[in-house]
Order: C-alpha cells, then sequence, then structure tokens
C-alpha cells in the first residue's frame, strides 16, 4: 500500500538530509518563492541580524539600497557613530513588528502615532531610537527634523524597494502606559528618560499581537508598493537580558520561537511574503552551536557567510545562478565593521549585575 | 633695537599672490605689522610638511621655491616664529564643502543635526594637510593662527553647468542662501577654533548665485585664461584687512 511519504525528496528525511549530511552538508534548506535578482533594490530592517545580511548582499554585488546615506565627508567610523550606513534609513534596530508599524505609521501618515520626546539635562532624545545620535540632539527642533528626514527615507526606502528585508528581533519591549507608545528601549537604560513604573510598562506580545502588528506593518507597505515583496528572518541573537520575570535562556526561547511561529505564519499565508530560515542555521543543534562567540550570544563571522551561503545556493538552485551586470555607479555598502554591530540591545548589558 | 610691530607670516599656495599684491598695491593698511610670505605651489607646495619640531620643506625644490617666495630666506616655520601666522587658500577649498552638502541638505533625507554637520566638518578639515599644520602651529598659544580657505569659484568666467563642473553635478546649489552659508562655513569655523585656529571668512558681499564669487573679484586676465580659482588684489585686500581687525 502506497502512501504519501514515499514520494517525498531525502530532504524530508532527517537521517540523509541532516544526521548524515552534518552541519557542512545541508542544502535545500530554503526554497525561496522568487528570484533576487542583483538588480533589485532590497532595503534592510530590524533587529541587529538584518545589519549582516545588508552588507553580505553588497559584498556580492546584490543592490543593498541605502534611503538615507551618510552627508558627504561623513565616513567610516564617524558614519557608523551616528547611524549612517547601518540600515537602508536611520532608524536604529528595530525589535518589533509594533516599532516597525509605528515607523511606517509616521512615515505615510497612516494612523495614530502618540507623540512623545524625552529630554534630560538639556539634550533631546527620540524615544524611538534614543541612541542615533551620541550625546541626543540640541533642541526638540532638532530631534523632529532629522526624524522628518529619516520618515522620507523609510517613504523613499518602502516605495522604491523591490525586496523589504526585515529582521524581527524581540517580543519584549516597554510601552507608555497611557498612550501606547513603544519605546525602542527600556527608559532609564539609555539616556533621555527616568524610568518611572507608573508610566512605563512591560509587554511581552504574544503570537496573536506580535501577528497583528505585523500583518498591518507589511500591508501599509504593500499599499505604498504593489510590487514589494517581502523577505522574513528572525534574529538568531539571544536576548542579553528579559523584563519577564524568566530565566533569560526561557526566555529568549519564548521570545525567538514566537516571532518564528508568526513568521511562519504571515508567510503561509501572503504570496509576496518569504522566510528565510538564517534562525534555524545559526540556532539549529546541528550546528552545535559553532558559530556564536564565547558568549553563546554574538553571532560570528563564519555563521553570516554560513547564512549567506545558504541563501545565494539556494537562489541559484531554485532560480539559477544570477548574471551579474556590471554597474555604473558602486552599490551602496553598510559602513559597519565585522566586530561593530550596533546592537542597542547590548546596552542592557551594562545593568547586568 | 628690535621692531615693536607684530609680525604676520602669509602662508599659502598660488593663492598668496593676491595678498602680496593687494599688501604692495597698497590696498590693505598694515600698520604695525611686518609682513612675511611663505609657501609654494603645485608639488611643491605638498612638499612643505611637519617635520620634527617645525614645518619644512621636504624637498630641495620646495626649499628653492621658499627662498624665492620669503625675502629673508627662511626655510621653516615654528610656534613662536611669528605673533600671527595667516593660512592662506592652501587647498581647504569652500567650493568643495559647501556645494556638495547644500546639496545633500536639499533631499528629503538630508537633514544633518549639528553633531553631525560639525562631524563632516572635522572630517574635512582634518583632511587637509595644511589645515592639520595650522593646528599644529596653534597649539602652543605662542602663535595665533587664522586660516582664510581657498574662496568659492569665480561667478562668469566659464560656464559652471558645463562638464563636470560645480552646477552640473548640483544644478540646485545657486540657490544656496545666507544662511546655508552661514550654518555650514560657521561649522567650518567651530572646529577650527576647537583647534585654537581662527576662520577667516569670505566675506558674504562677495557671494552670488549661492556658491560662487562674483566676477569682480576675478583674478586679472581671468577672461583669457578660465581662471575661476584665483582672485583679484582687492578680493585678497579684504581677508587680509578682517586678518587685521581680529589681530588688534
Amino acid at each position: 500500500m502506497s502512501n504519501p511519504y514515499e514520494t517525498l525528496g531525502p530532504e524530508a528525511y532527517w537521517r540523509p538530509a541532516v544526521a548524515a549530511a552534518g552541519p557542512f552538508g545541508l542544502t535545500g534548506l530554503w526554497s525561496p518563492k522568487y528570484r533576487v535578482r542583483p538588480q533589485d533594490r532590497i532595503v534592510t530592517a530590524g533587529s541587529c541580524f538584518a545589519q549582516h545580511i545588508g552588507r553580505a548582499l553588497s559584498e556580492r554585488g546584490f543592490q543593498w539600497y541605502d534611503a538615507e546615506p551618510a552627508p558627504p565627508f561623513v565616513q567610516d567610523d564617524e558614519a557608523w557613530r551616528y547611524n549612517y550606513g547601518i540600515f537602508s534609513f536611520r532608524t536604529g534596530n528595530i525589535y518589533t513588528p509594533k516599532m516597525l508599524l509605528q515607523w511606517l505609521r509616521l512615515a505615510f501618515d497612516a494612523g495614530e502615532v502618540p507623540d512623545e520626546i524625552w529630554e534630560e539635562d538639556g539634550r533631546f532624545y527620540d524615544p524611538l531610537r534614543p541612541v542615533i545620535e551620541p550625546g541626543g540632539f540640541a533642541s526638540e527642533d532638532e530631534l523632529r527634523a532629522a526624524r522628518a528626514a529619516t520618515l522620507a527615507a523609510i517613504r523613499d526606502a518602502v516605495q522604491r524597494a523591490h525586496i523589504f528585508v526585515f529582521t524581527l528581533g524581540l517580543t519584549e519591549s516597554w510601552e507608555n502606559s497611557e498612550t501606547g507608545l513603544q519605546y525602542a528601549l527600556c527608559p532609564g537604560t539609555v539616556k533621555g528618560a527616568r524610568f518611572d513604573p507608573e508610566r512605563h510598562v512591560f509587554r511581552n506580545g504574544g503570537f496573536r499581537s506580535l501577528y497583528k502588528e505585523l500583518q498591518a506593518a507589511l500591508r501599509l507597505m504593500r499599499q505604498k508598493n504593489k510590487n514589494l515583496r517581502v523577505l522574513l528572518t528572525v534574529s538568531p541573537v539571544p536576548l542579553t537580558a528579559t523584563a519577564s520575570g524568566q530565566h533569560v535562556l526561557n526566555a529568549t526561547s519564548y521570545s525567538k520561537s514566537t516571532l518564528r511561529a508568526v513568521a511562519g505564519q504571515i508567510t503561509a499565508e501572503y504570496r509576496f511574503i518569504d522566510y528565510f530560515p538564517s534562525y534555524e542555521i545559526i540556532t539549529h543543534p546541528v550546528f552545535r552551536g559553532m558559530f556564536y562567540g564565547p558568549n553563546m550570544r554574538s553571532v560570528e563571522k563564519a555563521g553570516v557567510d554560513t547564512v549567506m551561503g545558504h541563501f545565494f545556493a539556494d537562489q541559484a538552485r531554485v532560480f539559477g545562478a544570477p548574471k551579474m551586470t556590471k554597474r555604473k555607479r558602486k552599490a551602496s555598502k553598510p559602513v559597519i565593521q565585522d566586530d561593530e554591530l550596533k546592537c542597542e540591545e547590548e546596552l542592557l548589558g551594562a545593568f547586568a549585575k | 633695537m628690535p621692531s615693536q610691530n607684530k609680525s604676520l607670516c602669509v602662508f599659502g599656495d598660488s593663492h598668496i599672490g593676491s595678498v602680496r599684491k593687494a599688501i604692495g598695491d597698497g590696498k590693505v593698511k598694515l600698520r604695525g605689522i611686518d609682513v612675511e610670505f611663505w609657501g609654494a605651489t603645485g608639488e611643491n607646495f605638498r612638499n612643505i610638511n611637519l617635520v620634527d619640531d617645525a614645518i619644512r620643506p621636504q624637498s630641495d625644490e620646495a626649499a628653492e621655491v621658499l627662498k624665492s617666495i620669503n625675502a629673508r630666506g627662511r626655510l621653516s616655520i615654528a610656534p613662536g616664529d611669528f605673533d600671527l601666522v595667516l593660512f592662506y587658500g592652501a587647498r581647504l577649498r569652500l567650493s568643495s564643502f559647501v556645494p556638495s552638502l547644500v546639496h545633500h541638505m536639499r533631499k528629503p533625507h538630508g537633514y544633518m543635526s549639528e553633531a553631525v554637520l560639525r562631524a563632516a566638518a572635522r572630517r574635512f578639515i582634518g583632511n587637509c594637510r595644511a589645515a592639520r599644520l595650522a593646528k599644529w602651529l596653534a597649539g602652543d598659544g605662542r602663535t595665533r593662527v587664522f586660516f582664510a580657505p581657498t574662496p568659492f569659484l569665480t561667478w562668469g568666467v566659464l560656464d559652471h553647468r558645463q562638464d563636470k563642473r560645480t552646477l552640473a553635478l548640483y544644478p540646485e546649489v545657486e540657490s544656496t542662501t545666507a544662511e546655508e552659508r552661514a550654518r555650514l562655513i560657521g561649522a567650518l569655523s567651530a572646529e577650527m577654533a576647537q583647534d585654537g585656529v581662527t576662520l577667516v571668512p569670505q566675506p558674504e558681499e562677495t557671494v552670488v548665485h549661492g556658491v560662487f564669487t562674483d566676477q569682480k573679484y576675478a583674478v586679472e586676465n581671468a577672461a583669457e585664461s578660465g581662471d575661476i580659482s584665483h582672485k583679484s588684489a582687492e578680493f585678497a585686500a579684504l581677508m587680509v584687512d578682517s586678518v587685521v581687525r581680529a589681530a588688534k
């Protein structure tokens, strides 16, 4: 009697696909829904790990799109210091779907986002990106003008992009209890605002709310660019700290598995959304944690290379090798160094006992 | 009996020629100030650098040019050798700094905070060897150091919309406002002040079409030579005059 398993390929069976293949023999981990062409404008945003993807794409000759490039003469370390060239626009890390939604609503004037500015010692800080400028802004006007520039860059990026890569990072966040504004970082962990237990509340997003927020964000982007395709990933970088009351290891597991489930669900429902398994490649037991640094948190270059190796190999397997053409202008390149990922969440590490 | 006058060294590249002419023609009053010139053009200017404890020529050819420019045959400058040193021109070009930044600022995403602008100014200054020399010279406080950057290119001599000239690259900068110029040059000035150097800004009355110098300050025979960089003795007189006033 026949059964559905009889016709499946070897990739469906653990023994040949994983156990026998070993960590460096794995193939076909990703069956991409669409081709990523060298001429596609690729926008990256999200959690720390998205920074690797932007850089790896541009190193391979793909068009990572920098919608908010640094001004002339602001280069290398200074550009990095002021958060230029890290993501496609100067938002800093966007860890959660709600943060993405807030940025998009502001950019497209598509829904209420509570207004809040932080001030400390005569300097002004943007709660949506409090560490975007070391030392904060000189005035509220300056902060708002700088934010307006970033919102213009977001509009440009979303409307002109062919592919929007978004890396989901965290389920945990802090919000204003009265307005619902979600902060990029917990108030009090960075300069700008003192932590107020009455006003600042912890939120650990669940599947439903994260799904709805991500869905709303992606729908809004799609409204603005009907041809936009989205590539979701989940950051394999564990939480630096948790406020959930759980052990940080368990909290990481909850956070990542929930985000992975959200990404999987939404990818299954929308044709324009794909999921790339960078999370699995770094975290799966078959790799025995070999891609993490000694702190078992930072992802080392070998891990990023392996992830991107799978990305390009699976693109080539499904669609054929890309035809790289000479471009007149050099593609933008993220300015980050290997050991210099901008991970604001790292700031929490300073509070570790 | 030693002179009670202040000593001023005008140090730079080919642009110091206009200063010499301005002083020689009596276009600028230098009462109480003794002036020396020091510098070279082209490759020889690039061969003047900080060596040990003084600014010196690094090639025989550069040394020969310096001797021909400096009436006293001076071959080095160190802190304290002069009361005042004016770096003039010296490859710090306003026409490189201002148009490209205005072009950036005019884009929807182009707003720069003051801190970012200052970072741009810091890098621009840091890339200029003469500005680094000026910082070093000002370092111990014995010499008051001024820096007059190479002025904006001259309007009306060549078509700036042609080839890869300024308006071909950045057409919108023709409408650069006084406020925009003040903000950008103010950032340069503030960064230089951190180095102990006083920036001598190009007088506003000499600026036309946003980022150009009025044709009436063009160097002699500019129309024939196509020289849009060098300026007249009248222009140099305005610049030196502001240094003299600041020095008092």
